[in-house]
């Protein structure tokens, strides 16, 4: 069978027509136009990425699209999110269902996520309103995790003060009862000697009664008649078993409390398990602590967030050399150093064992300082620069001891955050310090403060 | 001066031309019997050229598609970033395009050699209506063949999307076309359709207008043929800006 020319023409404009035809279909059956459908709808304070036509997904199953995003008359209002949902799911959607805009993977479309109800519930009417769950975004996330990790931070610290007056508590305890055990065991001893003497006092006595029974027995005097009778004699006998018998009993219990003093202290004994217990759990929380610095760490460094946590003034002095921190490295986002600087003779006493400790009249004079600084906003970076005589050999060594001795006490006094607080040990190379010789013993206390704040409370 | 005078006056002219195109196109008599013929000549014939180049077309994107999204591993979004490309915009360009140079060039041949050749003078002799019979005809069969040459190009596109996938996934045909429809609205599928209308009525337009105002001889017929593709292909370019701009206007 040829086909002429029109009967191709025919089967070309049908077969189009046809995979048009069919495209519309497509578009159609997935919009619910072929099948039973009804409407809910829900409020939402934010519609991140959500628009017409926008997928709505029942427990993970694609179950219709979004028709319509009314917005709220006033900032206070929500969106108004109206659905059409297949009505085949209708036994699923109930009154209590929540619905919520999530996204398919890091890069994905946004489709609504509508929670199935309980059974107890009624099912949702035609134009019923459900509850609608504020969608998470990636931003408040990480800034709940950042506050998260300052308050492990906190809590941490606290843990450890707490630990440790336990341990010190526990420690002193421990000496307390050595002491009132030893005091026993001499109470016990003396009490033992002088158990022995009334048991000799009571041997003589005895003997005495023996030559008097004798001497009755003999038939001495009338006494001895009276005496014939023993059962006085097994009295007196009684009387002296128990003597001893209770001398025996507490050398035993002086012998007993000794044992247990001995077990508690010994190398594997329950004092020195107790230690190692609280020791591993330091350990585990030290270790814990740690891990999150280094997941803050790597996030910092992501290219994705090494922007956000700049914008926030997480700074990185490990990853900063001496010479691109005194050119001024974190002055350059528009920030002013505001430094403060603190005399090594005021601050520190050298110790017996040659280094360097805090002074009561440093921890005030760091307090002082600090009470300048307080009027900044306390997220502002904080970096402890520590210097030291020149020519020592161990100029650098000493500078990065005193910057961090007041950094410890800046952590623990004033509570600042370990992120925004650090140390930049100089040596000797103190640019701008107030003798005007580039030289300087002791720290400055540099603040990075915003060029606008820092004009303002000029 | 001169040149921009005369260039204006052409413009005009061809806007005369087709403006006499679209009155007559709606007047009875239609010429039913050699519309079919160009719509066979034209559209028909069309098909193993837009099929291959559809079907090529959706491979290549298909391949691109994948190493760009596989950075993202968000391989599953392929089947709908190809449909929205290949039918909102590729599929009834690159139709237009292939077709100006096809349908184009043979119209402006084809007339070309009746002018010179003084046939269309010898149809007016025998009192034939030769703009209707040779023009009206052709232009009509290019508006009817353009949309279904795009929604060819369009499924063939897809096909070849599917072919590209399948070989590396084994995805079944029925769960691709269903995730490449998955985003597709009416309003992305229907105008871009439609508009290719447009693209016919420029493309045999164009190509009927320089080949009825052909002269020099034989060395005119090629020149016709050349701008004719040329000419049209720009201005299908341009009219295609102004077309997205009046959908996205329209259905935001």
């Amino acid at each position: 069978m040829g086909m002429t020319k029109p009967a191709w023409v025919g089967v070309f404009v049908l077969g189009t027509i046809a995979l048009f035809a069919a495209g519309l279909f497509m578009i159609g059956d997935r919009r619910l136009l072929f099948t039973g459908h009804f409407e809910v709808s829900t409020t939402l304070a934010k519609v991140t990425g959500l628009e017409v036509g926008t997928r709505v997904r029942l427990a993970g199953l694609d179950a219709g699209e979004v028709l319509e995003i009314r917005v709220p008359p006033a900032p206070s209002g929500r969106f108004l999110v109206r659905m059409r949902v297949r009505e085949d799911v209708r036994p699923l959607v109930r009154t209590d269902s929540a619905c919520t805009i999530q996204t398919d993977g890091l890069v994905g479309n946004a489709f609504v996520q509508m929670s199935p109800g309980t059974d107890a519930a009624p099912l949702a009417g035609e134009g019923d309103v459900l509850h609608g769950v504020d969608p998470i975004e990636l931003a408040d996330v990480l800034r709940e995790g950042r506050e998260t990790i300052q308050l492990i931070n906190r809590r941490v610290v606290s843990l450890t003060d707490e630990v440790s007056g336990t341990l010190t508590s526990l420690t002193r305890t421990m000496d307390t009862t050595r002491e009132v055990i030893a005091t026993a065991g001499r109470r016990v001893d003396e009490f033992g000697a002088t158990g022995h003497e009334v048991l000799t006092d009571v041997r003589h006595t005895v003997g005495d009664v023996r030559v008097l029974v004798e001497r009755t027995r003999a038939g001495e005097g009338t006494v001895g008649r009276l005496l014939t009778d023993t059962a006085f004699y097994d009295r007196l006998r009684q009387v002296a078993d128990d003597a001893a018998g209770t001398a025996a009993a507490l050398r035993e219990t002086s012998e007993t409390a000794r044992t247990a003093v001995n077990d508690f202290t010994a190398a594997d004994g329950a004092g020195a398990r107790i230690t190692q217990t609280i020791r591993n759990t330091l350990a585990s929380i030290e270790e814990v602590t740690n891990d999150l610095a280094e997941g803050t760490e790597a996030l910092k460094r992501n290219f994705l967030f090494r922007g956000f946590f700049r914008d926030r003034g997480f700074f990185d002095l490990d990853a900063m050399s001496r010479e691109a921190y005194q050119a001024g490295l974190l002055e350059r986002d528009n920030r002013t150093a505001v430094r403060i600087w603190l005399d090594a003779a005021v601050l520190f006493e050298t110790d017996p064992d040659g280094g360097e400790r805090l002074t009561a009249d440093g921890r005030r004079r760091v307090d002082q300082a600090m009470a300048q600084l307080v009027q900044y906003p306390r997220d502002s970076p904080l970096v402890v620069e520590g210097y030291a005589r020149a020519g020592d050999a161990d100029t650098y060594v000493l500078s990065s001891e005193r910057a961090s001795a007041v950094r410890e006490y800046l952590l623990r006094r004033f509570r600042r955050a370990t992120t925004l607080t650090d140390t930049m040990p100089l040596g000797s190379d103190a640019v701008g310090s107030p003798r005007g010789d580039a030289t300087w013993e002791g720290v400055a206390l540099a603040m990075f403060v915003s060029n606008d704040l820092f004009r303002a409370r000029r | 001066m001169t040149v921009v005078v005369s260039w204006l006056e052409g413009v005009a002219r061809a806007a005369r031309f087709a403006g006499r195109v679209l009155a007559e196109a709606v007047r009875p008599p239609f010429e039913g019997r050699e519309t079919l013929r160009h719509l066979y000549e034209l559209g028909v014939r069309s098909v193993p050229l837009i099929a291959a180049a559809g079907f090529a077309v959706g491979v290549v994107l298909s391949m691109h598609t994948r190493s760009s999204m596989a950075r993202f591993g968000a391989e599953a979004l392929i089947p709908a970033g190809l449909a929205i490309v290949l039918i909102r915009e590729t599929g009834p360009l690159v139709s237009g395009l292939l077709l100006s140079g096809r349908i184009g060039a043979g119209i402006g041949a084809e007339l070309g050699a009746m002018k010179v050749t003084e046939q269309i003078d010898a149809l007016e002799a025998v009192a034939v209506d030769s703009f209707r019979y040779l023009v009206v005809t052709r232009v009509v069969a290019c508006v009817i063949a353009l949309p279904l040459l795009t929604t060819l190009m369009n499924f063939t596109g897809l096909l070849g999307g599917w072919v590209a996938e399948a070989l590396i996934t084994g995805m079944p045909l029925g769960t691709y076309f269903r995730q490449a429809f998955q985003p597709i609205q009416f309003t992305d599928l229907v105008p871009a359709t439609l508009k290719t209308t447009v693209f016919g009525f420029i493309i045999a337009t164009v190509a009927s207008y320089l080949g009825v105002h052909t002269t020099r001889g034989t060395e005119g017929v090629g020149l016709a043929s050349t701008r004719s593709v040329v000419t049209s292909s720009i201005l299908l370019i341009a009219t295609n800006v102004l077309l997205v701009r009046l959908i996205q206007f329209v259905y935001p």
